[in-house]
């Protein structure tokens, strides 16, 4: 074919060429032909197309993740084992019944491999050359002073002591004789001293808790310096100090410090008419106190984080009285910014009956000496004398047993205080109760207990027996004062804010009412914020 | 007067013991609203009233999944007024608080702080020791949870049974299958009603995987059901249990119960699940879908086990883009599951797009590798049919291959389909043996046997026999195949096809034409027949028949598209444009260019990936002398990598047209040596112009007596080869000193080109006559040169022999000359060797007379010696004398080396001189 179709086109295209040729003689006659020949039809075989099954898709077919499928035994949060939080008794200890054999041994452990058994023989085998570990002391040479070291001492001597005397019990019936001796102790007569053979008691007396004051928080209050007012002798700074108040207040800037207010003259003179009359306080009557220094504080209580609980003792006619510090403040003197003017603020105290939620306080650390017995009744007491006892303190004058209480702030968190009482008292019971013996013995074993802890404190009371007397009297007028001082802050504060001289009764007495709640709810420098943003609001 | 608190509470617990828990809610709550007066121990009781009222909220929402929340809520508002009543702190209280906590999982810390708060002041309290269990075990603290339980159960040892419960679950999850069985079963003696010990000790019987065992858990799950129909955990495992048995109407019961009493989204959307699986298996494929749905919107994270139902629900309505997005969001979370793969890869094959193709063939590979599908010929199958479609026919055949061996070892009948597809998979990869063994196979089955499809399977199975018969170059037998055929089934069109197109490969287009005939007769619209009968004119010839074939076809273009016909057309116009152009009408060349262009472009529309097409466009361009975009078009085609011979074949004409003859040359000589067939006479021409041009006139005429004794009787090729031979002489006689040889020789070519002109001039007018003429001329003109030179050749040639016989003379003169030499220089050398022999002589002599005479002739042996020596001194002076110069110094140097030893002998002899003398005067 290819042959036939070059004939007729070259034959076409030699008729048009000649005068080429005469131009160009040695050209080939070649026609160049551009060609696209295709390939053939393609013809495939014929594919037979098989019935399939039209359901082989929709049939249903297990995947593995189904046929490995494992039942899940629950998806509860109690694992299948009901309780019943309503019926206790269900929950009570059985220690008469024993575990069925057969259970117990569903409940051994698996015994160890021969590889361990062997290892921990090897670990349990001991060598000649080898110290064993010990850890050395570093009390003696913990404080930089060198009189407390020996204090230190002597401590660590105690704690030592005292757990070579616990290894003495040799056994469950050992321990059980020692605490019932206890008991029996108390009803010995004394006749000589427990360690110094050579004292002889000259008077014996019971120690008991102070149930007259045992109402009213305590707190020590610890300065940096000695806050006595300069320029005075003795007798007289005692008098001013004795009958201060510590008050926490906010300036101008809200900062919030505690201020130190001293009484005037005049009030001064009201307080002795006041002593003499034998009142605590005089109706409808103010009285004045200056500030004196201001102080950054540092509070802690009975609820703070490594607060050592201490206790203190009082001789009075009667006997010897304890009573717990639940609160300690430690006050730094405040610096004085520059340019700021000294600060004459006054505090106007007028006194007022305590309210309902006083009241309610003090039951409730009163409830905390009674009896569980006595709880279910209904004990319905007024108490006429409302006292609170104060102790203060200073660093320099700490082993002077001479000074006496200089002022206090009020308790910090009284709820939790209550509560916390509440949680002891329940303790004592259950104790009491499991020992078998009376209400009485077990009074008098705590008593013994604290006073053995504390017998040098007990030396130095007796020792200083005319200052003891002294304390007494000054930490009965200063009761009257803290009262009084709940009454008149919102006064206080609101004169420093309006800087204004005038007095009115019927405002003060309505504020002061309002508040005290709040306030006494509280710890004083923080509730003194809380109180401030009341005044703000009026 | 109003009723006191105390006796609100007295009531409350008689309610609770007889365990009617709502009332006792009811009448707490109504004591804490009413009861205003306040007295002594109001305080107290109000305390142990919402103590009360709190535990049992925090009891019940243990008890209570579906509003949990609302009694957690409820029992947090207890507590807080508890806090606000200012109470010591109850460790019952705080334990009841744990419980509660213990239900957030975001305050399980707090919990366990409460309950370690309280186990420090009470180490035995039972309830804080179960709560921190419970937590243990909840963090997945297995080992310390079984310590809480063993502590409890030391503090009380005959206590609840539950905690046995709690101590076979920590076992169960520490993988101690025997010891959780056996707190099971203490915690089913000491309570028989512990639904929570029986639900746990079948489903630990389930673990065995025996009969026995199965039956037991059973039993015990059966005997749970009856203590407690509403527990989920129950409900769900009964609903999986029936449906394994067949028993549907239980399934949707059970099922349908724990959804109905559960909160848990992953109870809920495993009984979705079951209960549209029993309506898969019974057929309701429209309530399966729905419930299937169901349980996917519901399903945790994780929980992928509806998705498969839901794309086969979707399969089964025919929607296979929903049907793929669901497997594949299966896939992606569980990337080697054959069921889904299966599935996924049979909806990518039904796309037919070569990349998901390609992604159903790697599915499917994994799929048949697996254990499970491995034995699955319908797997084989799709995996058959995909490598069909990616016509990968080896792979293909093994698959088939596979599917078959399966489908015998199972005990199965071949289908005759199978066969046939096999078959024609052997043969599209290159096993025609092997594929007319299956086909004689499946024909000798299909007679026997009795099916729907035999007379289509056994007509399919036929003609592909013929195929197959065509391809092995048994032609006759295939055409005995298709007659048979067609005497059965006249109207069977692709026998005639078949016939028509062996016909036109042996170049018999008329009975191709008759074989094409037959199938229009009965089927007028049969385009392929009528595009092989326009071939088949076309290559006649008959351009009318052709067109007229060819128009017939476009004219319905409409109705379908044919690329084949409408290329067939293009080259068509292609031809009767090129014809045009070389008779020198362009207006109508420009009107089949316009054509021609139109069909290519039309085919490129509908593929452009249409190699012919483009190639087609291109040499419309280069016809009409547009040889740059042309010859691009070509080279785009040859650089894409596909062979497309056409277009080589383009790109050289291209570069013979436009005067690069190297790299015309090379095209043609790789193109005749590797791509084209024998004797293709066109390209064979081509390349002898391109060497013609580029002055290589010998080989030029080497082709063209090649492409002459292929088509002996071209006028063009005749001519051709003239010019050639007279081109050759042309160059052989402008060389300065011609060899006589190839003078000889070139006079026969010319003579034989005088011939061919001659020829042309009288034979064949459409080559001019005037062209032929002045050649035929130039040729005598030639041979008249050619006879001078040769006379000129012979004289230079008879001129160069004298010379060469004077240099043969001077030659041999030289060479006697030498030899003379030589032979005097030999005796010369003889002469010498003679004198030195009569010296050593005399030497010798001298010596025997010494050694034989006494001592008195002492004095007469001295004056011989001396006599000796002036001999020797004489002889020697007479050699030198006769020899010639050379020799001369030979011996001079001899003489001297004799003088020197006759020295040291003179003073000897002058003494015996002196002796002489005086013996003489005496």
């Amino acid at each position: 074919m290819p042959p036939t179709i070059n004939n007729s086109a070259v034959n076409s295209a030699a008729e048009k060429r000649p005068q080429r040729q005469t131009e160009r003689k040695s050209e080939i006659i070649c026609r160049v032909k551009y060609g696209n020949n295709l390939p053939d039809i393609p013809f495939d075989l014929k594919f037979l197309q098989y019935p399939f099954d039209s359901h082989r898709f929709v049939q249903y077919n297990p995947t593995s993740l189904e046929r490995n499928f494992k039942y899940d035994v629950l998806t509860e949060h109690d694992l299948g084992v009901t309780v019943d939080l309503i019926n206790r008794e269900l929950y009570q200890a059985d220690s008469m019944t024993l575990l069925d054999p057969a259970d117990e041994k569903l409940l051994e452990e698996e015994t160890l491999t021969p590889t361990d058994s062997v290892r921990s023989r090897q670990h349990s085998r001991t060598v000649s050359w080898l110290r064993k570990s010990e850890y050395i002391s570093t009390e003696q040479t913990r404080f930089q002073p060198q009189n407390l070291e020996n204090i230190e001492a002597k401590v660590g001597y105690n704690v030592k002591k005292s757990l070579r005397e616990e290894t003495l019990y040799l056994d469950r019936e050992a321990q059980i004789k020692a605490i019932e001796k206890t008991f029996s102790d108390t009803k010995s007569e004394i006749t000589k001293h427990y360690s110094k053979p050579n004292v002889v008691p000259v008077e014996v007396l019971p120690i008991f808790p102070d149930f007259t004051n045992w109402k009213f928080p305590c707190a020590q209050v610890i300065f940096d310096s000695d806050p006595a007012p300069a320029g005075k002798n003795v007798p007289a700074q005692l008098e001013e100090m004795s009958q201060a108040m510590i008050r926490g207040v906010m300036d101008e800037s809200g900062e919030q410090f505690v201020a130190y207010f001293l009484p005037t003259e005049q009030t001064l003179e009201k307080r002795r008419t006041d002593f003499i009359n034998g009142e605590l306080y005089k109706e409808e009557e103010e009285y004045e106190y200056k500030i004196a220094r201001e102080y950054n504080w540092n509070v802690k209580t009975k609820a703070s984080k490594g607060y050592e609980e201490n206790y203190f003792f009082v001789m009075r006619q009667d006997g010897i009285y304890y009573n717990e510090l639940e609160t300690r403040v430690r006050l730094n003197k405040r610096r004085v910014k520059v340019g700021q003017q000294p600060n004459n603020t006054k505090l106007v105290v007028k006194h007022r009956p305590l309210d309902s939620m006083e009241h309610r306080m003090q039951r409730y650390r009163e409830r905390q000496l009674e009896v569980p017995g006595e709880e279910e009744e209904i004990v319905e007491e007024v108490r006429e004398e409302e006292q609170m006892q104060i102790i203060g303190e200073t660093e320099k004058t700490s082993e002077d047993a001479a000074v006496g209480a200089q002022a206090a702030s009020g308790a910090d968190s009284p709820a939790q205080v209550a509560r916390d009482r509440q949680s002891r008292s329940r303790s004592r019971t259950r104790s009491g109760s499991s020992s078998g013996s009376g209400s009485g013995s077990g009074s008098r074993a705590s008593s013994r207990s604290k006073s053995g802890s504390r017998s040098g404190s007990g030396s130095r009371s007796r020792t200083n027996s005319p200052a003891g007397s002294q304390k007494s009297g000054s930490r009965s007028r200063s009761v009257s004062r803290s009262r009084s001082r709940s009454k008149s802050g919102s006064r206080s504060r609101s004169r420093s804010r309006s800087k204004s001289g005038s007095r009115s009764r019927s405002g003060s007495r309505s504020g002061s009412g309002s508040r005290s709640p709040s306030r006494s709810r509280s710890g004083s420098p923080s509730g003194s914020g809380s109180s401030s943003g009341s005044a703000s609001d009026e | 007067m109003e009723k006191m608190l105390s006796t609100y509470i007295e009531e409350a617990m008689e309610f609770y013991a007889i365990g009617k828990g709502a009332d006792f809610k009811a009448i707490i709550e109504k004591g804490i609203a009413s009861c205003m007066t306040t007295y002594s121990t109001y305080d107290r009781e109000l305390y142990k009233a919402y103590a009360l009222l709190a535990t049992y909220l925090s009891n019940h929402a243990f008890k209570i999944i579906k509003s949990r929340p609302a009694f957690q809520a409820m029992a947090i508002n207890c507590f807080d007024q508890l806090d606000s009543l200012r109470q010591q702190h109850d460790p019952h209280l705080q334990v009841t608080k744990g419980f509660l906590w213990m239900l957030s999982s975001s305050r399980a810390q707090d919990a366990d702080a409460l309950l370690i708060s309280v186990l420090r002041n009470h180490p035995k309290n039972i309830l804080a020791l179960i709560g921190r269990a419970c937590l243990a075990y909840n963090r997945q603290d297995y080992i310390g949870a079984l310590g809480y339980f063993k502590s409890v159960l030391l503090i009380q040892p005959q206590g609840m049974a539950d905690v046995w419960v709690g101590i076979g679950h920590c076992f169960w999850k520490m993988g101690e299958l025997e010891k959780a069985q056996l707190s099971f079963q203490i915690a089913l003696e000491h309570n028989g009603q512990c639904l929570n010990a029986a639900l746990a000790l079948a489903l630990v019987k389930f673990e065995h995987n025996d009969e026995q065992s199965y039956q037991d858990g059973k039993m015990l799950l059966t005997a749970a059901y009856k203590e407690n129909n509403k527990n989920p955990d129950l409900l769900s495992i009964l609903a999986g249990m029936y449906y394994a048995d067949g028993n549907h109407k239980l399934v949707w019961s059970f099922a349908g119960n724990a959804i109905k009493f559960t909160a848990n989204k992953h109870i809920e959307s495993r009984n979705y699940f079951q209960i549209a699986k029993s309506y898969h298996a019974t057929g309701q494929f429209e309530s399966a879908k729905k419930y299937y749905l169901l349980s996917a919107k519901s399903a945790p994270d994780g929980y992928i086990l509806p998705l498969v139902g839901v794309a086969q629900m979707y399969l089964h309505e025919g929607e296979l883009n929903r049907s793929k997005a669901f497997l594949e969001s299966f896939l992606t979370s569980e990337p080697d599951e054959p069921v889904v793969m299966d599935l996924l890869a049979k909806i990518y094959l039904e796309y037919k797009c070569p990349e998901k193709i390609d992604k159903a063939i790697e599915m499917l590979v994994k799929v048949v590798e697996s254990a499970s599908y491995h034995q699955n010929t319908n797997s084989w199958l799709n995996l058959a049919f995909a490598y069909e479609q990616k016509r990968l026919w080896a792979h293909g055949v093994n698959a088939y291959q596979k599917a078959i061996d399966i489908y015998l070892s199972q005990g199965h009948q071949i289908p005759i389909e199978w066969l046939n597809n096999l078959a024609s998979s052997q043969l599209m990869a290159k096993m025609p043996e092997k594929a007319l063994n299956t086909l004689d196979d499946a024909l000798s089955k299909c007679r026997v046997m009795n099916s729907d499809n035999k007379t289509t399977n056994l007509l399919s199975l036929q003609y592909n026999r013929g195929l197959v018969l065509e391809e092995l170059h048994m032609f006759t037998l295939a055409a005995e195949n298709y007659k048979s055929i067609t005497k059965e089934y006249s109207s069977y069109h692709d026998c005639y096809l078949r016939l028509g197109v062996m016909a036109i490969q042996k170049n018999n287009h008329t009975q191709a034409i008759e074989h094409l005939k037959d199938i229009l007769v009965e089927d007028n619209l049969n385009m392929t027949a009528r595009t092989y009968m326009g071939d088949c004119f076309k290559g006649l010839s008959l351009d009318k028949f052709a067109t007229f074939n060819y128009n017939m076809i476009l004219a319905r273009q409409s109705k379908f598209t044919n690329t084949y016909v409408s290329m067939a057309m293009g080259n068509f116009c292609l031809e009767k444009l090129q014809n045009w152009i070389a008779e020198g009408n362009f207006r109508a060349a420009r009107k089949q260019q316009e054509k021609a262009l139109q069909c290519f472009g039309k085919i490129l529309d509908c593929n452009p990936k249409n190699l012919w097409a483009a190639n087609g466009i291109g040499a419309v361009l280069s016809s009409c002398n547009n040889l740059s975009a042309g010859g691009a078009i070509f080279k785009q085609i040859i650089e894409c990598g596909n062979k497309c011979i056409p277009a080589i074949i383009n790109s050289a004409h291209i570069a013979l047209v436009s005067g690069q003859y190297r790299l015309a040359i090379q095209t043609y000589e790789r193109c005749l040596k590797d791509h084209l067939p024998k004797n293709r006479v066109d390209v064979m021409h081509c390349l002898a112009k391109a060497l013609y041009d580029n002055g290589d006139a010998r080989k030029a005429k080497m082709w063209l007596l090649k492409v002459r004794h292929l088509v002996p009787h071209d006028p063009f090729v005749i001519f051709n080869l003239g010019l050639a031979i007279k081109k050759e002489t042309e160059q052989a006689l402008a060389l300065p000193r011609p060899q006589l040889d190839e003078l000889m020789g070139l006079d026969g070519l010319l003579k034989v080109a005088f011939k061919l002109f001659c020829h042309i001039n009288l034979n064949h007018p459409k080559i001019s006559v005037r062209v032929s003429a002045k050649y035929a001329e130039d040729c005598q003109n030639l041979m008249t040169e050619l006879i001078a030179k040769k006379r000129q050749a012979s004289e230079s040639h008879a001129m160069e022999e004298d010379r060469v016989q004077l240099q043969k003379q001077r030659y041999r003169d030289h060479i006697e000359h030498q030899r003379q030499q030589e032979l005097q220089r030999e005796e010369e050398e003889r002469v010498r060797r003679e004198n030195l022999k009569i010296q050593r002589k005399e030497v010798l002599e001298r010596t025997r007379k010494i050694i034989s005479a006494p001592l008195a002739p002492d004095v007469p042996k001295k004056s011989a010696g001396n006599g000796r020596a002036k001999k020797n001194q004489e002889n020697g002076d007479g050699k030198a004398k006769k020899s010639g110069p050379p020799k001369k110094k030979t011996r001079k140097r001899a003489a001297g080396k004799e003088q020197e030893d006759i020295e040291p002998l003179k003073k000897p002899k002058s003494k015996e001189f002196i002796d002489t003398d005086d013996d003489n005067s005496e």
